[in-house]
């Protein structure tokens, strides 16, 4: 491996160190490595944002004399985006209220049809169709509880959500099922959640250890050494930090205590 | 003792998450895993597919959601290499070109044109691999590039591609742009509608709920994706009517890098997860076991004693 894949790999380590060491108290390792991410993301954004947007978009269009005086047309995303600028300027303000129509008119118009018929017209038709496998009579036992599950739990959660049912009566029972069945959906999300951020967690250690590598690149490497000296350091110089820390508080509680007590004693 | 545990400091689970992700890496075990029917669904569209068939690839994620959907990106282009189908590549994201150049260069490129590796002549990918030979830049696969408009572009694709990517990304990153229509892989295609199946690594917004709501559903496509964990729920009530398959997060991937027996870091990192999601619950329910202890040893006010209406 080249030495600058190495060195690369050891910035790595000490940065994946750095942001976990604000699990044990806020520090500069933490603010250092937040401010780095932060600069070269948006850094990268930029860039990929003009030469892949803004320039083939606009820019090379308005330019390109071949398109001739229709390339006008262009000039009126150019406004829209600099209207939105305009809320910089009290004065002007109101005209970003024009591009902010244009995007909202236009995403609703895009996406109202789109999600009436993805959520709404072909799930009901999903339920239907398994409601439709689960009655005929080559169905398994396990596609007729799945059906009755699914109808059972999306009428019941339905009648949770109504409102203007009253607090007793039949009503009332069925949405205390909706109850358990959006309690199970809620705990489903909160598993997967778990699982997502243990996930990266591993995936941090496997690249820290450099695992994701060939056996020769991650003997190359020396990923567990590096990531051993950095945690002892990074969470030394941090733990002393955080003691020193303490310290002054206490050192400022007692100054303030006998301060209120040399007041007390001079009344 | 209650009370020290009720007020443990958290920093405590902090380092024990830690040591229940670190043993099991140092430490490796294997456990038991069968894939589920979802992910065997996307194995099997993959499977049907006829060497020639175009495929369209949608790299949509950033590095932060690598170790979620990664492994079954990895996966899912050794399967589709191995079955000998065209594969047009692009994204939606703009963290993502590096990383689908990446999956050129070490799999297309590095183990399927160097037959090392998966397609070692040995190897699982080598044995199955059909018709062998080389793939090459524009023929057999191409790189559309980064598009923004998110959903937008994705309703475009559906009507008109090539509107939508008039340009495809050079062999050679920093290249001059290649117009489509000189793009031979692409001939024939000119929607999403020509695309014999339709894969999708997704990490949220734009992804597969986007592909699902603007086009697969209204075009009736054949369509499967890898998504993280955290989407599954939200994705779950489109398969298997709107989606063929679904892959949910690293053990979704481990699931497809069994079937394409291509163990990676899926696999490795899934035996991990199951030691981390065990300390998960056990302190879930010693929290709980806590809190109702606490309760009950907790003295009752007496009636009339205080002005509490519970």
């Amino acid at each position: 491996m080249a030495t600058h894949e190495i060195i690369g790999h050891w910035i790595l380590i000490f940065l994946t160190i750095s942001i976990l060491s604000y699990l044990y108290a806020d520090n500069p390792f933490y603010k250092l490595a937040e401010h780095l991410f932060v600069g070269t993301s948006i850094g990268y954004v930029v860039v990929v944002q003009w030469f892949d947007v803004i320039k083939p978009n606009l820019y090379d269009r308005l330019t390109n004399d071949a398109l001739g005086p229709a390339r006008i047309v262009y000039l009126i995303p150019l406004c829209l985006v600099l209207f939105l600028f305009a809320k910089l300027v009290p004065r002007f303000a109101w005209l970003s209220r024009i591009s902010v129509a244009f995007v909202i008119g236009f995403y609703a118009g895009q996406n109202i049809p789109a999600y009436l018929n993805s959520d709404l017209v072909a799930q009901v038709a999903s339920t239907l169709a398994a409601v439709t496998r689960a009655t005929k009579p080559d169905a398994t036992w396990h596609q007729m509880l799945g059906a009755f599950v699914l109808v059972v739990g999306m009428l019941s959660g339905l009648v949770y959500f109504f409102f203007s049912r009253r607090e007793s009566g039949p009503l009332n029972a069925v949405a205390r099922v909706g109850v358990w069945v959006l309690m199970i959906g809620f705990g489903a999300s909160f598993g997967y959640t778990v699982q997502g951020r243990i996930s990266l967690a591993i995936g941090r250690a496997l690249e820290v250890f450099g695992m994701n590598r060939t056996a020769a690149q991650a003997e190359q490497l020396h990923g567990k050494l590096v990531a051993a000296v950095c945690v002892v350091v990074i969470f030394g110089i941090v733990a002393f930090l955080e003691h020193k820390r303490k310290l002054r508080e206490a050192e400022a509680e007692r100054l303030a205590a006998e301060q209120e007590k040399r007041e007390n004693e001079s009344r | 003792m209650l009370e020290k545990l009720a007020t443990l400091d958290r920093r405590w689970l902090f380092l024990v998450m830690a040591i229940a992700i670190i043993v099991p890496l140092l430490v490796p075990v294997s456990l038991p895993f069968e894939a589920s029917p979802p992910v065997r669904a996307t194995y099997d569209a993959v499977e049907a597919l006829r060497p020639g068939q175009t495929v369209l690839l949608s790299i949509d994620y950033d590095p932060a959601a690598r170790p979620e959907v990664e492994p079954w990106a990895r996966a899912v282009l050794r399967h589709l290499l191995r079955r000998r189908v065209k594969i047009v590549m692009m994204t939606l994201w703009d963290k993502a070109p590096p990383i689908v150049r990446s999956l050129i260069n070490e799999i297309v490129l590095g183990e399927y044109n160097q037959r090392r590796g998966y397609f070692a002549p040995d190897q699982p990918g080598g044995r199955l691999a059909q018709d062998y030979a080389p793939y090459r830049y524009g023929e057999d696969y191409v790189f559309l590039g980064y598009k923004d408009g998110k959903e937008i572009v994705i309703a475009g694709m559906g009507q008109n591609l090539r509107q939508m990517f008039p340009v495809a990304e050079a062999e050679r990153e920093g290249g001059d742009k290649i117009p489509v229509a000189r793009i031979p892989v692409l001939s024939g295609i000119s929607s999403l509608r020509d695309f014999a199946l339709i894969l999708e690594a997704s990490a949220g917004f734009p992804g597969a709920k986007e592909y699902v709501q603007q086009v697969v559903t209204r075009y009736r496509l054949r369509f499967a994706a890898a998504t993280t964990a955290v989407s599954v729920t939200d994705l779950s009530p489109y398969y298997p009517e709107q989606m063929l398959g679904l892959i949910g997060g690293m053990r979704g991937s481990a699931e497809y890098e069994q079937l394409v027996e291509a163990p990676g870091l899926g696999t490795s990192g899934l035996n991990v997860l199951t030691f981390g999601q065990i300390f998960v619950i056990l302190a879930i329910v010693l929290g709980n076991v806590i809190f109702f202890l606490q309760r009950r040893l907790r003295p009752r006010s007496s009636p009339g004693a205080g002005g509490g209406v519970g």
